[in-house]
This record gives structure tokens, C-alpha cells and sequence, in this order.
């Protein structure tokens, strides 16, 4: 059996060397990563959301409760969870794929 | 199940530019599906700024709307081959290019992911790696909406030159 942690990704922003980007770009351009400043590193475990395949960073410093799809198993982002909460149906990544993969292969 | 390394020595992002809307020529790292039922899974992103001065860049990787028509062949130092000399070679390898007769064009999709990576390309490098995750940013097919990712400026970009790779993993 997997662990959860066995399947995390893995990112790293390095500006040992560089300005950096300051939290005043970020907030700017509406981005919601880390801002990543001059002479820091930034480096962190990942989880992939299983609903929309976008980037959960699994930052330790994390109060709230993270998100999770007992029907998948895995992490989902806020995002799809919102949706979620809302009363989307279920329909994760790997479906939907799978969907475009059999309406691909029905054409010929 | 090969692992392949689609490589760019140097492209300049230029200032970026909406979803949407065509690249600029060379510009951007875009990888087309080999076939019409490939499918392929990004393995690892890396990015490593080259600019001379302070440039912060919004770069994306994302599905293409527009999927890239006609592409160029890449030219040397630029590369897009397997990882190991013994892996499986594919009749039809996925297609890497930096610029195409018609230019790619990022979804506008708000229910399809994009990954962002934001970084000064003055002496900053980012790198991500998906390799034992489950739910990959695939491509699949070689049409739109799913069938070509590309890794782009956004706007609000600082024009700045980068080099950097895509590995995937070809099914």
C-alpha cells in the first residue's frame, strides 16, 4: 500500500544568486505562489489535485485543513473544493482523460 | 513507457502575453502529441533564468486552444529525444518545438489546470518534479483541447531569456 507521502512532488524556487520576486509582483499579477524573495530558496513536498491536476503545495506552515476526495484518495486543491462544496459532481482528472481517451479512440 | 527530454538551450519570453492569443516565434517550449491517441505525461518541469538584469517572469504551463500548425524542427543545442539510450524508441515521438507556422494559443479554460511558475530570470531557477505523482499533466491525442501543453510567459512578464527542459513519459 502507498504512502501519501510516497507519492508527492517536488518543487524548488531558487534566488540564492537573483532578486527574487517580491510579494508586491505577486499580489500585482494575482498569483498565488510563493514569492520567493532575493537570497531565498524555497523548497517543498507537492501534491498533484486529483480533480483538476493542478498544484497543492503542502506548505508545513498550513493551519487550515487540507483538502481531501476520500472518493479518489488523494489531495484537491481549495479550488475544487469549493466546487465541490458546492454540489459539482464528482468527475476527477483520470475520468476525464479516460472520457477523452474513448471519445478519441470511438472516431477512429 | 519511455522517458523522453525535450530540451531549449535559450528562448526570450518576450512580455508575455494573455490566454488565448498567439506566442511570438520562439518564445515558448510547446510539446504536440506524436498521434491521434498518444499520451503523454509531463515528468518534470525546469526553467533557469539567463537574464542580464532583474526580469520577474510569469511562465505557465497549460494546454493549447490553438494547437501549433506546421511546427519547426528544433535546431541544435535544442533537442527533444529518450532519456536513456535503451529506452523504447516510438515511431512517433512527441512533437517539441519553439515556433510553428500557425502559433500555438494557451486555454482559457478555467476547469483545466495550468501550473505556474513564477521566478526572477537574473540568476533564479525553478524546478518541478511529478515523477511519483498519480494525476500528471497529461497530453493526449494531438488536437485540442488536450493534445498540446506549452510553457509560455504570461502578461506582466519581463522580457527575459531562459533555457529549460520538459521530461515526459511517452504510455
Amino acid at each position: 500500500m502507498k504512502t501519501k507521502r510516497s507519492q508527492e512532488a517536488y518543487v524548488l524556487i531558487d534566488h540564492r544568486n537573483s532578486p527574487g520576486i517580491s510579494l508586491e509582483f505577486m499580489h500585482a499579477n494575482k498569483l498565488d505562489g510563493p514569492a520567493v524573495g532575493a537570497g531565498k530558496t524555497f523548497e517543498s513536498a507537492m501534491a498533484v489535485c486529483s480533480h483538476c491536476g493542478g498544484d497543492v503545495i503542502l506548505r508545513p506552515d498550513r493551519s487550515r485543513p487540507r483538502e481531501w476526495c476520500w472518493s479518489c484518495d488523494a489531495y484537491i486543491c481549495d479550488g475544487c473544493a469549493l466546487v465541490r462544496k458546492l454540489g459539482a459532481p464528482h468527475r476527477p482528472l483520470r475520468q476525464v482523460l479516460a472520457e477523452a481517451y474513448e471519445q478519441i479512440i470511438r472516431k477512429g | 513507457m519511455s522517458a523522453f527530454s525535450f530540451t531549449v538551450g535559450t528562448f526570450t519570453t518576450g512580455a508575455g502575453v494573455a490566454d488565448t492569443t498567439g506566442f511570438g516565434a520562439s518564445s515558448y517550449m510547446a510539446l504536440q502529441g506524436g498521434t491521434t491517441t498518444q499520451m503523454s505525461f509531463i515528468e518534470e518541469v525546469y526553467l533557469g533564468g539567463q537574464a542580464t538584469a532583474s526580469a520577474p517572469v510569469i511562465m505557465l504551463l497549460a494546454h493549447d486552444t490553438t494547437v501549433g500548425a506546421t511546427p519547426t524542427a528544433l535546431a541544435s543545442p535544442n533537442s527533444n529525444g529518450l532519456l536513456h539510450p535503451s529506452g523504447g524508441v516510438l515511431t512517433a515521438p512527441a512533437v517539441g518545438f519553439i515556433t510553428a507556422g500557425t502559433q500555438p494559443q494557451r486555454a482559457a479554460t478555467v476547469t483545466v489546470a495550468k501550473k505556474n511558475f513564477t521566478f526572477n530570470a537574473f540568476g533564479g531557477l525553478v524546478r518541478a518534479n511529478y515523477s511519483n505523482t498519480i494525476d500528471r499533466f497529461g497530453i493526449l491525442g494531438n488536437t485540442q483541447p488536450l493534445g498540446e501543453v506549452s510553457l509560455s510567459a504570461f502578461t506582466g512578464t519581463t522580457s527575459a531569456a531562459l533555457g529549460g527542459h520538459l521530461i515526459y513519459e511517452t504510455m
